[in-house]
């Protein structure tokens, strides 16, 4: 279906994550089922601005966007409209996502195509918090949805097109997701993606095929019944063939998305020393911090290297094992969650038993089973550092590394936590690092998005803008992060040093966290 | 289950403002809310209630970071919850005076379902909904209760749905008392919060509470600084005066739709108020008849002639 390529003179634009997202979900459906949650809601409203504006899709029609009364109204909706034949998707987050986990059920179990996409966020626990972790997604790995990890503003663009492409054609719903506030409301300059590559995507006889399933009186049918034990487990057994063919599917997407942007995905990516013995495993922001680690490592000659994980759901343990280097002696897995009482976090014991199984099937290229620790880290948008990561792979050189860890905190209650030297830091000499602090309503906020903006659209370089501020901003402290350089930034982190301030001064008293701020918290849902 | 602690006695310690207040409010500056919160401070001076005793609950959204505000027993839940976590909290501690605050969106939508059972299973606490016709924690979505033509983030050409007419709601849903105040009108809400509390079972106040930064001017026309009317609800004084055929009668279920039909803002102050027994004292009575039924026995003198009869 890849006639040619079509994008050679790539457009630029400098978006955060939730625009990035929208901007194609807009393109690439005809009516949105939604609720407002933090920090979500901003992909909604992107799609009813440019609604009531009377923007088009790709086919020509102006969207529809539909407010419900909660989240689970918004997946009712979402799943008869999607029996109507009508291309559907919806954003949440959080406690929303949880609100639509029965519907989901649903929207799977009857193979219906279709996106969430979702601002990962913390699910109340202790406390309620609106920043980001995977413990809503996490939620979900057993719904039957696919699921796909964005880690960037540029993967959560790319993989919301790749994401609505594939489950067209896979006939499997799918959970995309980024990390909430971290890459939602991070600005950075990314590509974007024309109309024609959108449209190419898509597979025209899925599309059909898709419409046709659609409920109509020239073919009645009727779904959602009730099935006793003589039925039901058989033809729930019978769903196996279209999660066998998914990661085929996905792949064929991300490659054929690559003909037409040039950007090459797949559904594990490996980066760093090929003969790497130290590996660690993650998803999300948290995966660049990694690999911009790696990187500086890997230059100082540390065998060490990073396995991105794209597609979670369904986990592909060929493709995940056959990444794994030869030379490979300890993986870190690291989760972005907690299941306290499990034996280990969700992705870690993806790896444990994928990495049984490969041995098993002898597709695990390392003469023995590689040791494998776990570890917890940025739960609530906690800062993840490439100081962290240094002192995760120091922890994995050990003779004998610890089996559970955590990393960003000082646990000193029951003492997993691993020590870091916050004043490591990999920051390149040729990137730009500013942080500005403001009032709210002041104007540093908006003056510094403008900044970033004319940066990225006006001149070659890459930029970054993040920004901590409350939603309630008059009076409160805002705190803008801004990074430009000649090479695409990878740091979804703070600053912590300026590029003007003396590099030896610690960091570790820097005010530019949010913890460090007067006691105001932030509020929102 | 908590019977000990149910006799725990009185702190004797005097409730001042000074007593009550938690956190410095996060609010807007010149929200509503501040002024529902002050009516609340000032409500609890003047009934005194046992400082121990006071529980002040909330969901999510903007007026429920109350209880970060006030300096009692406190829960901040989640979306849309409240209702049935204070349902727990009363059911199992009824010596508690159970606060539960939230707002439009908490009330009538993502929570509409457990208001309407909370409501008519009659249990025992007080439920104040600060309305500001607006998603404002979110920064300005449409609301249930946002009327036709609001432009919001998710209306950007005017919402187009029936809004909620709260009273009407409340009153269907089974409510045992029903009323209505205005968050400029701190003497009123103190007088609303005080019936409520003295009032057996489940008592809901709505109280108009501005968002002047996603719907500044919302409530003026019931401002009288603001060329609005505020009209107080004249309740029946049984004086056999012909002037008192007019005013309302608060056990009257009919007369209270009428007054909630009332072109807007309408009226002011106790719409509805009857008496039926509570969910509280209902399951009381349950337990009460299965001890009768075994004529107050200890478990192992049932135990023992269950024996007896199988022999």
């Amino acid at each position: 279906m890849v006639k040619d390529n079509v994008s050679n003179t790539p457009s630029y634009k400098t978006v955060d994550g939730n625009e990035a997202v929208a901007s194609v979900a807009y393109r690439m459906n005809e009516l949105f089922a939604i609720y407002p949650i933090t920090p979500s809601s901003p992909m909604a409203e992107f799609c009813d601005e440019w609604s009531a504006l009377g923007r088009k899709n790709l086919w020509g029609d102006v969207p529809k966007v539909v407010e419900m009364q909660s989240e689970g109204g918004a997946a009712g909706l979402l799943h008869g409209s999607l029996q109507g034949g009508a291309l559907t998707s919806t954003f949440t987050a959080s406690q929303g996502l949880l609100l639509m986990i029965p519907n989901m059920y649903k929207i799977a179990g009857e193979l219906t195509p279709c996106v969430i996409h979702v601002t990962a966020r913390t699910i109340a626990t202790h406390a309620l918090s609106i920043f980001g972790d995977h413990s809503d997604v996490m939620a979900c790995r057993q719904t039957g949805f696919a699921m796909l990890a964005s880690n960037s503003v540029q993967e959560a663009q790319d993989f919301a097109a790749i994401a609505h492409a594939a489950t067209l054609r896979a006939r499997v719903p799918f959970l995309h997701f980024f990390d909430g506030f971290r890459t939602s409301h991070e600005v950075s300059k990314i590509v974007s993606i024309p109309d024609e590559v959108l449209l190419k995507l898509v597979d025209e006889d899925a599309l059909k095929a898709f419409r046709d399933r659609r409920l109509t009186p020239d073919k009645p049918v009727i779904r959602g019944t009730a099935q006793n034990p003589d039925a039901f487990f058989q033809a729930r057994e019978a769903i196996n063939p279209f999660y066998a063919v998914t990661p085929e599917i996905v792949q064929n997407v991300m490659d054929e998305f690559a003909e037409l942007t040039g950007r090459r995905y797949s559904l594990f990516d490996f980066e760093g020393d090929p003969e790497a013995d130290r590996v660690i495993v993650v998803m999300g922001s948290g995966a660049e911090t990694v690999a911009d680690t790696v990187a500086a490592l890997n230059a100082r000659g540390e065998k060490v290297g990073v396995l991105k994980v794209r597609l979670y759901r369904p986990f592909s343990v060929k493709d995940f094992a056959g990444l794994i280097p030869a030379t490979t002696k300890t993986i870190a897995v690291l989760d972005r969650t907690k299941e306290p009482g499990g034996a280990g976090e969700p992705l870690y014991l993806d790896v444990v038993t994928g990495l049984q199984q490969a041995r098993e099937e002898g597709w695990l290229k390392t003469p023995e089973l590689p040791r494998v620790m776990g570890g917890r880290y940025g739960l609530s948008s906690k800062e993840f550092t490439p100081a962290m990561v240094m002192a995760i792979f120091r922890e994995a050189a050990k003779e004998k590394p610890r089996r559970e860890f955590t990393v960003g905190i000082n646990d000193d209650v029951t003492h997993l936590s691993l020590d870091f030297d916050p004043t490591e830091s990999i920051e390149a000499d040729d990137v730009r690092r500013a942080v500005f602090f403001g009032l709210g309503s002041d104007g540093t906020v908006g003056a510094n998005k403008n900044t970033i903006k004319i940066i990225g659209e006006e001149t070659d370089l890459a930029a970054q803008g993040y920004f901590v501020y409350d939603s309630k901003k008059s009076g409160a402290i805002t705190i803008s992060h801004l990074r430009f350089g000649p090479r695409p930034i990878r740091a979804p982190y703070l600053i912590s040093q300026g590029t003007s301030s003396p590099a030896t001064s610690s960091p570790s008293s820097s005010p530019t966290t949010f913890s460090a701020m007067p006691h105001r918290e932030r509020h929102s849902c | 289950m908590s019977t000990a602690t149910a006799d725990t006695p009185p702190s004797g310690e005097k409730l001042t403002r000074k007593v009550l207040t938690g956190d410095h409010p996060t609010w807007c500056p010149g929200c509503g809310d501040f002024a529902v919160l002050a009516a609340f401070y000032r409500f609890l001076e003047q009934e005194q209630i046992p400082h121990e005793k006071i529980v002040t609950l909330a969901g999510i959204g903007c007026s429920s970071r109350f209880p970060y505000f006030v300096n009692t027993h406190g829960g901040h839940y989640i979306h849309g919850r409240s209702l049935p976590f204070a349902v727990g909290v009363s059911l199992s501690r009824d010596d508690l005076h159970v606060f539960v605050f939230g707002g439009d969106g908490d009330g009538f939508s993502i929570g509409g379902n457990h208001l309407d059972h909370t409501a008519r299973k009659n249990v025992n606490l007080t439920y104040v909904i600060m309305d500001n016709f607006v998603y404002g924690l979110t920064k300005k979505q449409t609301s249930p209760t946002s009327p036709i033509g609001f432009k919001s983030k998710t209306d950007p050409t005017g919402a187009i749905d029936q809004p909620i007419n709260p009273m009407k709601k409340l009153l269907a849903s089974g409510a045992t008392f029903v009323a209505r105040s205005h968050a400029a009108q701190v003497k009123h809400m103190v007088e609303m919060y005080r019936r409520a509390y003295h009032h057996k079972g489940f008592s809901v106040v709505e109280i108009l509470s501005e968002c002047v930064e996603f719907y500044p001017g919302a409530f003026d026309a019931a401002v009288p600084r603001k060329q609005g009317q505020f009209i107080e609800i004249e309740e029946k004084k049984h004086d056999g005066t012909p002037e008192d055929e007019k005013r309302h009668d608060p056990s009257d279920e009919e007369a209270a739709f009428r007054l909630a039909h009332l072109e807007w803002p309408g009226v002011f102050g106790v719409f509805y108020e009857t008496q039926r027994l509570t969910k509280n004292e209902l399951e009381a009575q349950l337990n009460q008849r299965a001890r009768e039924r075994v004529k107050g026995k200890s478990d192992l003198e049932i135990l023992r002639d269950t024996f007896a009869k199988m022999r």
